[in-house]
């Protein structure tokens, strides 16, 4: 938070600087606001990775104080989630040493690939990667690459790959859209690219083909999905 | 200052961004014992507000 000695010495300055949301309240009243527990989160080490998720419980507290967030601004993106299979049972085979050496190599790999297709990191999910694509097909073509790259280091993973409409949330994406590819890319077998049928019929005519995985409940995301494997 | 130094009091000594003058406020919790001057007001830019959202990440 920044001070200022009255609401007119503010006003001058943000005339120079044109930052948007107008969280101006006396001190007071701040003090206030920062007693909710939703800032206590902050002391959290995680608390940056998982701010999206404390989203709500911010807006509660701003509101109580007659602020309000502008509505997330959204954008049809492409999200490819990737996860290293068995991990665990690595990491004890290995020793701890080792299988954090391995994981740095196994992330130098994963966002040399981002680079080559233009995805973007976007989380860490444990070991693996969430990312962002304009491009459905270049999402399948990197995940393709990272399932056969991450071979030299005896390692495997599985992708899953869902389009659709993300809210924008400062650097992460949120939305019921990111659970989806989530859950997707949990079904998803050892070097296996699982996609949605959104990004089967997204990508007709680029070449790649699918085998149809049945219909599907995503565990907390309504209706039944239709999965489909991409063909190696 | 309640979750940092819960029960104590703290006083905060700072500078207005514009002029450079000297802002302070001493509180304990989420009371308020002094503020000074007490036109001062507090300015928290929101990692989600419209200035955020659709950043380099999502181009």
């Amino acid at each position: 938070m920044n001070l200022f000695r009255s609401e007119e010495h503010l006003t001058r300055w943000l005339h120079h600087w044109h930052a948007a949301g107008d969280y101006v309240l006396p001190v007071e009243e701040w003090a206030t606001v920062f007693s909710a527990p939703t800032f206590r989160r902050r002391l959290e080490p995680d608390y940056l990775a998982r701010a999206p998720e404390y989203l709500e419980e911010y807006r509660r507290a701003l509101q109580a104080a007659g602020k309000s967030l502008p509505a997330p601004d959204r954008i049809l993106s492409t999200v490819l989630f990737t996860d290293i299979v068995d991990s665990t049972r690595h990491a004890a085979q290995i020793g701890d040493s080792e299988w954090r050496a391995l994981i740095r190599r196994h992330d130098d790999l994963i966002r040399g690939q981002l680079q080559h297709f233009g995805g973007r990191e976007i989380d860490r999910t444990g070991d693996g990667f969430l990312s962002a694509f304009q491009s459905p097909a270049r999402a399948i073509r990197c995940a393709l690459a990272i399932g056969v790259e991450v071979h030299s280091l005896g390692l495997r993973v599985r992708a899953g790959v869902h389009s659709g409409e993300f809210e924008v949330l400062g650097d992460h994406l949120g939305g019921i859209a990111v659970h989806i590819g989530a859950r997707i890319s949990a079904l998803a077998g050892p070097d296996e690219v699982l996609v949605s049928q959104t990004v089967r019929d997204a990508v007709v005519g680029s070449g790649i083909a699918f085998e149809d995985r049945g219909s599907h409940e995503l565990k907390g995301v309504p209706g039944e999905w239709q999965l489909y494997g991409v063909a190696p | 200052m309640r979750w940092l130094f819960p029960g104590q009091e703290v006083l905060v000594e700072s500078r207005c961004l514009d002029c450079a003058e000297s802002v302070s406020v001493r509180m304990r919790d989420e009371e308020m014992l002094e503020i000074d001057p007490e036109t001062a007001v507090g300015y928290m830019p929101s990692p989600f507000a419209a200035s955020r959202v659709g950043s380099a990440a999502f181009n």
